[in-house]
């Protein structure tokens, strides 16, 4: 398990300028070796790892995260925060999760264990212990680099937030010492949080991984070695430039699938791994499609896949809380037995983590401060994808004459939820867990579906690929975003993104009132003379064509506190359509309208380019009430209770 | 075949009581159409005057309905209430007809109008089947007590959930272990009251333990009939949904029609309740 280690150094030292001339800055280079130990569901593990000072300050520091010790105990923060919950599935407390660190020392010197210190740089938790420290000796100059040897012992608790075990199936993340990111002069570490997720520098990863020979392993990366040993476990090593994270997973129960997938416009090769849990082999089928989908969709919507594999994970029966996670060139996915196929969770998770190998993996978003840059973004990308290959209505449910859409699914989170938080926020400063999912998730992804409708498909298109392009392999913030945005569609974008990023209040314009009042002949004094209305004719006299005027009333009002531009399309008795446009600034306009027909609806915003309105109905007013629609939908419902009664009395 | 005599017999007399048909459907409209105003006025205020419900008498909108479900937070409050509450008023109200049907069955003087008759049984055995219904608890508790120990079971025999398939399995189980519960008890209550209709009895408790030991002495006879009159039950469910779904319900004519077909499957539900009570009440001298 050693030898490895010399060679790798050599690699990295004699090819040193090619491995930099990657895709990326390479700023990490992690060697580990991990060893897992099913009966005490730990993994032992080295470290040896180089780090590039990259900044024009030398560093007499190293910060780490130490990710398992969020499961430590009931008084961490992540703890603390989530109470022993996260998304729904609970703590076992038989089963805390822990990394213990032995020893860290400076590769051929300094031993540097005396130093370690547990800091709490977001809340000052004492017992908090996901974030260590470590003195340096001598500080690391500017753009050199320091290579320090950690061991290690990786305690998985029983999976309920990402990683952990369930059985015999393993989903090993966030497993070992982590380096944070240098930025700005500082360390940018944060303690892990029950909201929060990662943010770390690109590099090179070379793990070896040994395990049971019975257990399916996969991994971040290439597979470059496999080899069996005399104690019945076998070594898998997996290579990887380019990531910043590597995680593997372990399971007797696996099955394993591969499929080359390629695709000539754009140019790529990649291989499909599709590790799925026997009692959901049957799904792979549907796993597979998600994930060929995926891979075209993001391909030629934002650049070709990059990597040489990609890994599904299927979790265990029973390990769901591994699911629906995403790692480099590896993510988990969701299922249970016997998924009716118009339930379209596997689809969902399998695009949608997918996805995030874009805006998380390959654009490094800091998930801890600025989540939408990832979540968001990739619901955008999600809610296009799903959209595209399952129907505009009917893509996240299709069952039983029930649809679902994905924009419906996601308008659901945020019109019905309470407005506290903006987008734009540290992670764990919502006011709760579903405030931080509907802002930095469907919101945001709204948002960015609003933009769209707003500057048009093409534009939208072009800032994608502009942004994916330029800030690839690198760690750009919210402003970088706005900021491509607007070079690229050339125009001053502020008014829009200051408004949905940082302030948590809603869009809702709405027809508020809708008049046709008739004009009567002329009745009362008139330039200082009397005029009536004509008499009706006499009988047999020749009717005198006298056509109905109305003063026809629109009032558009404005509820919420942002402001956009708005069309207005108002319809009249007699077909004709008339289209009015208003900055939208003030309470309310009202348009008027003398004609001798009746206005007969207006709706605002009548392409629904509005994603992101809180209020559809309120959008739209007609003259006269629907009464078939509401007879038909109050019949429905009374029909359904006359049913329940013959049951409870039968 | 006894059953299939008793089984004849309950729904020729269902057969033969149109107005009593008339008079279960009666009661469930009345029930019911109070919610029908409640929901218009729900639905009409939220979305009644936007075009967004234009649509909705062609095809479901999920927007609508997620608008109407968001922007209707109180009314749906009341609404809610409001179906809570009749519920349990129709459960006191079904005490009272299941007189009147009783009452009706075993009533020999046919020349005797039918209503007089109907409400008579139904105030007459109103207080001793509001007994049965509290004594059944003798019923319901030790029910409970062996679906928690048929859930143990299973779980002691399914430990390990990363055999899914199994969950699943025992989940359907579980389920149809309880329904089978209930709808014994259910049937129990049925000869019990039967029983204190027929020999207007006043011993309740007695009629109770009675059918007890009529159901478990009978119990492949019991349960068959039951099931085969649950049958019936289905197939007119079945029929319903078919004729439904041959038109689309997209104009007010079309709408009404789909209400006239629903009334009607309502009806056969009053029919099947009292095939129920003929059969089950010849089955005791039958089976």
């Amino acid at each position: 398990m050693r030898k490895s280690t010399p060679v790798f150094l050599a690699i990295i030292v004699f090819l040193g300028p090619a491995l930099f001339a990657g895709l990326s800055r390479q700023i990490v280079t992690y060697d580990l070796k991990a060893r897992l130990v099913p009966e005490e569901k730990k993994i032992e593990g080295r470290e040896v790892l180089t780090w590039l000072n990259d900044s024009d300050m030398p560093v007499s520091e190293l910060q780490f995260h130490l990710y398992l010790n969020a499961f430590k105990n009931n008084r961490t923060t992540f703890m603390k925060e989530s109470g022993g919950s996260h998304r729904g599935f609970k703590l076992d407390k038989e089963n805390w999760g822990f990394i213990t660190v032995k020893n860290i020392r400076i590769q051929d010197g300094a031993d540097l264990t005396p130093s370690m210190t547990f800091i709490q740089p977001d809340d000052g938790n004492s017992d908090d212990q996901t974030v260590m420290k470590v003195g340096l000796p001598t500080p690391v100059k500017p753009r050199e680099k320091i290579t320090v040897a950690i061991e290690f012992t990786s305690k998985m608790p029983k999976v309920f937030a990402r990683s952990g075990f369930v059985g015999d199936f393993f989903m090993v993340g966030q497993w070992f010492p982590k380096i944070g990111v240098f930025q700005d002069g500082a360390w940018n570490c944060h303690q892990y949080h029950s909201t929060t997720e990662f943010f770390a520098d690109f590099g090179v990863f070379k793990v070896d991984i040994t395990a049971p020979e019975r257990f399916v392993v996969g991994a971040t990366g290439k597979r470059i070695a496999e080899k069996k040993n005399a104690d019945g476990t076998k070594t898998y090593t997996h290579y990887q430039e380019d990531v910043h994270d590597f995680a593997w997973t372990a399971c007797p129960d696996f099955i394993e699938f591969k499929e080359k997938y390629t695709l000539d416009d754009p140019r790529l090769e990649t291989e499909m791994i599709l590790l799925v849990h026997r009692a959901h082999v049957k799904q792979k089928d549907r796993y597979a499609q998600a994930l060929r989908n995926g891979l075209e969709f993001y391909s030629k919507s934002y650049g070709a896949y990059p990597y040489e594999t990609i890994t599904l994970v299927d979790p265990a029966p029973g390990a769901m809380a591994a699911g629906g996670m995403e790692y480099p060139t590896l993510f988990t996915a969701d299922t249970i037995t016997w998924l009716p196929k118009g339930v379209r969770l596997p689809e969902m998770v399998t695009i949608h983590e997918f996805g995030h190998g874009y805006w998380y993996g390959m654009v490094g978003s800091n998930e801890f401060e600025e989540a939408w840059l990832d979540e968001g973004i990739n619901t955008y990308s999600e809610i296009k994808a799903m959209t595209k290959y399952y129907g505009e209505d009917r893509s996240m449910l299709d069952i039983g004459g029930i649809k679902v859409g994905s924009v419906a699914y996601n308008r659901l989170a945020v019109i019905g939820s309470g407005r506290f938080d903006p987008i734009v926020k540290n992670s764990w400063q919502y006011i709760s867990e579903g405030s931080y999912a509907l802002n930095v998730y469907s919101k945001a992804g709204l948002m960015l579906l609003t933009l769209e409708r707003w500057l048009g498909e093409d534009v939208m298109s072009r800032i994608m690929k502009a942004y994916f392009e330029k800030w690839k392999f690198r760690h750009p913030t919210t402003k970088d975003f706005v900021q491509v945005a607007e070079e690229v569609s050339g125009t001053d974008l502020s008014w829009f993104f200051n408004q949905v990023l940082t302030s948590p209040d809603k869009l809702d314009y709405a027809i508020s009132n809708l008049k046709a009042v008739e004009i009567g002949e002329e009745d009362g004094i008139f330039d200082g003379q009397t005029n009536e209305p004509k008499k009706e004719a006499k009988a047999g006299d020749k009717p005198k064509p006298a056509p109905k005027m109305y003063r026809n009333e629109v009032t558009v009002a404005r509820y919420g506190e942002w402001v956009f531009p708005q069309d207005i399309l108002i319809v009249f008795e007699n077909g004709e359509k008339v289209r009015q446009t208003w900055d939208g600034k003030d309470r309310w306009t009202r348009f008027v309208y003398t004609k001798n027909t009746k206005v007969v609806s207006a709706e605002v915003d009548p392409e629904h380019k509005m994603v992101l309105d809180a209020n559809y109905a309120n959008n739209s007013r007609v003259l006269e009430l629907k009464r078939p629609a509401v007879v038909k939908a109050a019949l429905g419902f009374m029909k359904w209770f006359q049913g329940l009664l013959s049951l409870i009395s039968l | 075949m006894n059953i299939f005599k008793c089984f004849g017999k309950g729904t020729k007399e269902a057969t033969l009581r149109p107005k009593m048909v008339f008079f279960l459907w009666l009661f469930n409209v009345l029930f019911a159409a109070l919610t029908y105003f409640l929901f218009a006025a729900a639905f009409g205020g939220a979305l009644g005057t936007s075009a967004i419900v234009r649509d909705l008498v062609r095809k479901t909108d999920m927007n609508a309905v997620i608008e109407f479900l968001t922007s209707g937070g109180v009314v749906l409050g009341e609404l809610a209430t409001a179906v809570i509450i009749l519920s349990i008023l129709y459960v006191f109200m079904s005490i009272f007809l299941y007189g009147g049907i009783l009452h009706s069955l075993v009533h020999k003087n046919d020349q005797e109008r039918f209503a007089p008759i109907f409400f008579a049984g139904g105030g007459k055995f109103y207080g001793r089947f509001f007994r049965l219904t509290l004594y059944s608890l003798v019923l319901w508790i030790p029910a409970g007590v062996i679906f928690v120990i048929f859930d143990n079971l299973l779980k002691a025999i399914h430990r390990d959930p990363s055999h899914e398939q199994l969950t699943v399995i025992f989940t359907i189980g579980k389920v149809l272990f309880a329904l089978f519960l209930i709808f014994l008890i259910k049937m129990i209550m049925d000869y019990a009251r039967i029983k204190i209709a027929g020999q207007d009895s006043r011993e309740v408790f007695q009629a109770l333990l009675g059918s007890v030991k009529f159901v478990f002495g009978k119990l492949g006879r019991t349960l068959a009939l039951y099931y085969l009159l649950g049958l019936v039950g289905w197939a007119a469910f079945l029929i319903y949904k078919v004729l439904n779904a041959t038109f689309v319900q997209s104009s007010m004519g079309t709408i009404l029609l789909g209400f006239f077909l629903a009334q009607v499957f309502i009806a056969s539900r009053g029919w099947l309740k009292i095939a129920y009570q003929a059969a089950q009440g010849k089955a005791i001298d039958l089976i």
